[in-house]
């Protein structure tokens, strides 16, 4: 099942700095919910696993994520990721470009762009649970990142002390249920004549 | 037509209230799922996440740690008891659990017997299953290309993914006429996969009791007697044979046709408690119903139609490729592989037709099943509606119009069609007539040629179908042989009070009511005297049961036949009582009187003590009958339906202003209970037409496996809908009647499918696959560059 989500936030730190950060897999896998890097392949290539739980269903992907293209000129990123679930029930593929713009006062916007075909157990889950799902990871993600970012501002330290979720501390369940709520937000909102603001 | 009963009696046209409501709007209905045995255990399923693979490796032994889970069952396991695969209704194989590869995303792949249910669902999530993934074969006309994957590997020298080819109709006559047509229309429509989605999902209690060798079954079937003697064909080799196996369909929560077929989890279910000895429950969430359970439609359709420059219809051809996902698994009683797909001369005067269809293996769930129509009838009308609208605008000529002058008259009944069937009554310019009085028609299209000119777009969409209901004659139809007849067992009791017996199975159409109005009817005992019973192979006679609407024109008609058995039988214990001759008796709902001096009688209730008390010497004692009623033909249910909508033009969403629908059913049992049924029909109609759809990406990945996605209308959604009637009886019933459960189901999608394209006409649209989802009419008003 493939989907592009197109998603935009803004971080109160320098592009230099977020450059740093978004290009660095450790510090954006300790922002990620549930995402963990295992072992570095080359300067490019790195694996690890991603573990996503919605409602009654866990995938836990294992795989590969690898640098495509760099272009700190441009602050461009293009990241291509692809991983198994560790008890065959399908895989993800992922394409994601990334694009630094920085803004008035010394923001950065961060505007990034993911192609995304996903197979097996949670492609059954089917689309409209999945956005919301994605949604969901991506403004923890973004909220995690910016807490970063923020916090250390003016420190370039790469020993920096991860302020983001361990993988295993992430709350999978309250992630999938957020998700939920969403879901049938809308069809709440459906049933009560509203318009549907998802 | 007057009814003939008093209210209290509460024969047929009285809108008696449903015996059944009492206990389910009090909570207090019995579904599978409410059944708890002692010592139960619970079965839950693993399942593919994809749709086409080998599987390398089941390993069981994280899930069989887990405390309270006590087997995991695979393919190889049934396998030794020849098991693993099982017939099809339509005479192909399909798996229960696989050996070497799945063929579908959610297909049974293991499943966990545990001691409570949420252990097994921990247990089935803990199953670890290993998959070699093997190309995905998702679009029917791809799998039908040289070159495609083959499929069904287990079959020795398939080389294709064809299933058969079926033609019906004379194609020389065809041809002909179309090569002399003055004008020809042509369309590809596609009619998508949908579910059923009934309320309570499939599910059984299996519980075999070693000691008698007896196996009961708690299931959620349409068709409990036709599942009997199926389990007993299939499992006989095991030893189950048909009098030791008792099905019993208890409440069933909506049915559709989903309800028809043998799913795997049914029969692991009883391989479970044969090998246990102890019951064992299957219940499907809401998701392996959608994703795993028969689908419905699924047809590729190209229609042509000929007709002369007078707007004189004169052929029809269509072309089919039927996608029946990768086992031919239709719940489909007929001789026909299509079902009943040649009604597609609809309610028209077709000199010629010919029609083929070919069905083919995709990798998906198998099927198909009815949904709510007696077998691909909603395909065929909805192809001759669209196409018939389509040749009107073609020749410039008012659709409604165009109807009028090619309908079948009235005095042409019976009417054989073109295609082979005989109609046996109908009226189809009168109730078409009727509707377009009842919602204004003339004012409608001034009111949408002023709209246009403003730039609005407004819609009418016209839907005249005739049905084909009552499976049926024994020349047409069978289930693994078996005649469909259905059957009636009456007791009159001493005191005068019934109990009734049918070989169908009410799934929400209200048999405790309509079954006893009936019984009400013949013999003037009141309905609220007469117990209905149905779906206990072991009481009930044996029938085919309810799906195809077939209830009231087979079993229905038994109950009639059964109860004038006892009629007779009451006229001559009358005649004794009244020491008259039976010739000199008169029947009136009730009682018989002696002709001249109607103060002579014996009310039916004396009569039924006496058969028991006081009966002629050399007679039988006691008051019933049974009967087995082979109808003589099919009924032939019709109506128009005329429907508006209007189009917004900036997100396309298309709104149902009016729906107005006219049904002729024959003559009427319950007035209620059919209003009831065409509300429900047109809410079942609507869904198709604009929400509802199963498709599938390449890799075999379902949309629309949840009610996420998988969109039905809710109360928000569904117009007003305004019903009248006509009625024209059949012929050949013994009531008249007809059968109404599927009409409105069957009728609905073209009227809203016609006013859509109606609505988009003068833009050059001439035809939009169902559902017609605001997404569709948005990206077509752009490709139109129809702005806001």
């Amino acid at each position: 099942m493939g989907m592009t989500i197109e998603q935009k936030f803004s971080v109160n730190a320098s592009p230099d700095r977020v450059w740093a950060f978004l290009t660095d897999p450790y510090q954006v896998a300790e922002c990620l919910p549930g995402a963990a890097i295992t072992s570095k392949i080359d300067d490019r290539t790195y694996e690890g696993t991603v573990t996503v739980k919605v409602g009654p269903v866990t995938a836990a992907y294992k795989g590969q994520v690898r640098f495509e293209r760099l272009d700190p000129e441009r602050l461009e990123a293009e990241v291509v990721g692809r991983g198994q679930d560790v008890k065959g029930k399908g895989g993800a593929e992922m394409r994601m470009l990334s694009r630094l713009v920085p803004t008035d006062g010394g923001q950065t916007a961060v505007v990034i762009r993911s192609d995304v075909n996903i197979s097996g157990i949670l492609a059954q889950m089917g689309r409209g649970m999945i956005e919301s799902v994605s949604t969901q990871i991506f403004r923890q993600f973004a909220s995690a990142a910016r807490r970063k970012l923020e916090a250390s501002a003016d420190s370039t330290s790469e020993g920096a002390p991860p302020v983001g979720a361990d993988p295993k501390a992430v709350n999978a369940l309250s992630l999938g249920a957020k998700a939920v709520g969403e879901t049938v937000g809308r069809a709440v909102r459906r049933l009560l004549g509203g318009t549907d603001g998802g | 037509m007057a009814p003939k009963t008093s209210a209290e009696v509460g024969g047929m046209g009285h809108s008696v209230k449903r015996k059944e409501d009492p206990r389910f709007i009090r909570g207090k209905g019995t579904y599978v799922d409410d059944i708890q045995l002692p010592g139960m255990l619970y079965l839950d399923i693993v399942r593919s996440p994809f749709a086409h693979a080998k599987i390398t490796k089941i390993d069981a032994s994280k899930a069989l740690a887990i405390p309270g889970v006590l087997a995991v069952i695979t393919g190889q396991d049934l396998a030794k008891y020849n098991l693993h695969w099982m017939p099809t209704l339509m005479s192909d194989t399909q798996m229960v659990l696989p050996v070497d590869k799945v063929m579908y995303q959610a297909q049974e792949v293991a499943a966990v017997l545990a001691t409570e249910r949420y252990i097994a669902a921990d247990g089935a999530a803990a199953v670890e299953v290993e998959y070699d993934p093997l190309p995905v074969v998702v679009d029917p006309k791809k799998a039908l290309e040289p070159g495609a994957p083959v499929l069904r590997t287990d079959k020795k020298d398939k080389k294709d993914n064809h299933i058969w080819h079926w033609e019906w109709g004379d194609k020389g006559a065809a041809d002909r006429a179309f090569r002399d047509a003055e004008v020809t229309v042509k369309e590809d429509i596609y009619i998508p996969r949908i579910h059923v989605a009934s309320i309570e999902t499939c599910g059984c209690i299996a519980d075999f009791d070693r000691v008698q060798g007896r196996l009961t079954v708690w299931m959620t079937t349409q068709a409990p007697h036709a599942i009997r003697t199926v389990f007993a064909l299939v499992a006989g080799h095991v030893g189950l044979a048909e009098h030791k196996i008792r099905i019993i369909s208890p409440d069933i929560g909506g049915g559709f046709g989903g309800k028809v077929p043998v799913y795997p989890g049914y029969v692991i279910a009883v391989a479970a408690s044969v090998l246990t000895g102890k019951p064992v429950k299957w219940m499907e969430d809401r998701m392996e119903n959608l994703q795993a359970d028969s689908f419905a439609r699924d047809y590729h359709i190209t229609a042509e139609l000929a007709a002369k420059k007078d707007g004189t219809l004169t052929a029809l051809r269509i072309k089919t490729i039927a996608d029946h996902g990768y086992a031919d698994a239709a719940a489909n009683p007929s001789k026909f592989p299509a079902g009943l797909f040649h009604i597609c001369t609809g309610s028209y005067d077709f000199k010629a037709a010919h029609v083929e269809v070919d069905g083919v293996y995709t990798n998906k769930p198998p099927g198909g099943i009815a949904y709510r129509c007696s077998f691909r009838v909603t395909e065929a009308v909805l192809t001759i509606e669209r196409m018939a609208d389509v040749m009107a605008h073609q020749l410039g000529v008012d659709p409604a119009e165009f109807r009028l002058k090619n309908f079948i008259r009235p005095e042409q009944f019976p009417y054989k069609s073109a295609l082979g069937w005989e109609y046996d009554s109908g009226n189809y310019a009168g109730a078409l007539r009727k509707a377009m009085d009842k919602i204004g028609y003339a004012e409608l299209r001034q009111e949408q040629a002023e709209k246009r000119k403003r730039g609005e777009l407004m819609g009418i969409g016209i839907s005249s179908f005739t049905e084909i209901v009552g499976a049926g004659p024994s020349k047409q139809f069978d289930i693994l042989g078996i005649k469909m007849f259905d059957s009636a067992e009456i007791r009159i009791h001493p005191t005068g009070k019934a109990t009734a017996r049918f070989g169908t199975k009410s799934q929400g159409q209200g048999h405790e009511t309509t079954y006893a109005q009936i019984i009400a009817e013949e013999l003037g005992i009141p309905a609220a005297d007469v117990q209905v019973e149905e779906g206990d192979t072991d009481t009930a006679p044996y029938g085919l049961g309810t799906y195809a609407s077939r209830s009231t024109p087979v079993a229905g008609a038994a109950g009639a036949m059964a109860a004038r058995k006892i009629r007779d039988k009451a006229r001559k214990i009358a005649a004794y009582l009244l020491e008259a001759a039976e010739d000199d008796l008169v029947w009136e709902p009730g009682k018989f009187s002696v002709k001249g001096s109607p103060q002579r009688a014996k009310t039916i209730q004396e009569i039924a003590f006496a058969a028991y008390t006081n009966h002629p010497q050399g007679m039988e004692a006691g008051l019933e009958a049974v009967s087995y009623y082979d109808p003589p033909n099919l009924t032939y249910p019709f109506g128009s339906y005329i429907c508006v909508v209007d189009i917004d033009k900036g997100t396309g969403e298309v709104k149902v202003r009016r729906f107005v629908a006219v049904d002729d059913c024959g003559n009427i049992i319950n007035p209620m209970i059919v209003e009831g049924q065409i509300h429900g029909g047109l809410t079942m109609g609507l869904a198709p037409a604009l929400f509802e759809e199963i498709s599938y990406d390449e890799e075999g990945n379902i949309h629309g496996g949840s009610f996420m996605d998988y969109l039905l209308p809710t109360a928000v959604e569904t117009p007003n809908w305004e019903t009248d009637k006509t009625t024209t009886p059949s012929p050949h019933h013994p009531l008249g009647a007809k059968g109404v459960g599927e009409s409105a189901t069957v009728g609905a999608p073209a009227a809203i499918a016609n006013a859509v394209v109606d609505a988009l006409w003068h833009l050059g649209v001439r035809h939009i696959d169902i559902p017609i989802t605001p997404a569709k009419v948005w990206k077509l008003l752009r490709e139109k560059n129809v702005s806001e």
